[in-house]
């Protein structure tokens, strides 16, 4: 599940919604770093995500561009 | 001849690849919601809080997608393939912080309305009863015209948060200071016209 960039996308969604949801100030600078830091790990898993599908396509023998 | 590329998950491909159709048009409606949020003295307030809570979606969108790409081996012929694309929106953001920081979307939009609102100050300091009403008079809604110690007051419908805003029209000289109202000259007899809450 943390290698799939959607459930990233999820918490960096949930954190910076999270002031407008939870009454308490605290939440704020909460958000702020959380935010950015699961969506930064969504990139990350993305670009690991696109290369194994890439790796994958290249080592696959039924390519299009070798014929099946 | 290099494969072809494979096809990617959208949402991969959203966050691998350069700000698109949905980024940089919300990205230019963002800066036009705050450039007209800071268009009257003391701003609108709901406006600005809508454009700042934007601005910081946009950050959190933005910024680590470009990061990680610029770090990334994978990632920086994107960055030099796309540049423009990625180059658009810091832009945006430093004009319209360039605007905001000259104040030039409140200068424009007074400037365009002086002509409008010195003829009405005209006719109601010359007895003509004002109209009551919020309504626009040039660029500026105001929600009130009134007499004023040999000058007239317009207030800005819907300007400021606890405070409220508007333009005093003294052709004699600043208008007195009497708390909570302050006035801050502007330009030829206009005068900026805060009243405290």
């Amino acid at each position: 599940m943390a290698r799939n960039p959607a459930t990233w996308v999820a918490v960096a969604i949930l954190s910076v919604l999270a002031p407008l949801l939870l009454p308490s100030g605290a939440v704020w600078p909460l958000a702020l770093v959380a935010g950015p830091v699961a969506m930064t790990a969504a990139v990350v898993t993305a670009y690991q995500q696109a290369a194994r599908i890439r790796a994958g396509h290249a080592a696959d023998p039924r390519h299009p561009s070798e014929g099946s | 001849m290099p494969p072809p590329e494979p096809r990617l998950p959208l949402l991969t491909r959203a966050l691998i690849g350069p700000p698109g159709l949905l980024l940089l048009p919300v990205c230019a409606l963002t800066g036009l919601l705050l450039l007209y949020g800071v268009s009257v003295p003391g701003g609108y307030f709901g406006l600005l809080l809508l454009g700042g809570f934007a601005g910081l979606l946009l950050t959190v969108v933005w910024l680590p997608r470009f990061v990680v790409g610029l770090i990334r081996e994978d990632g920086r012929p994107g960055l030099r393939r796309h540049w423009v694309r990625w180059a658009a929106a810091p832009v945006m953001a430093a004009a319209v912080i360039g605007l905001v920081a000259f104040d030039v979307p409140w200068t424009v939009r007074f400037a365009a309305s002086e002509a409008s609102l010195e003829r009405v100050a005209k006719d109601v300091s010359a007895g003509a009863e004002p109209e009551g009403g919020t309504r626009w008079i040039g660029l500026v809604q105001v929600s009130s015209v009134t007499r004023a110690d040999g000058g007239v007051a317009f207030r800005l419908a819907d300007a400021g948060f606890l405070d409220s805003h508007g333009l005093v029209w003294s052709p004699e000289g600043a208008p007195q200071e009497n708390a909570p109202s302050t006035y801050e000259h502007l330009d030829g007899p206009w005068y900026e016209w805060t009243e405290g809450w």
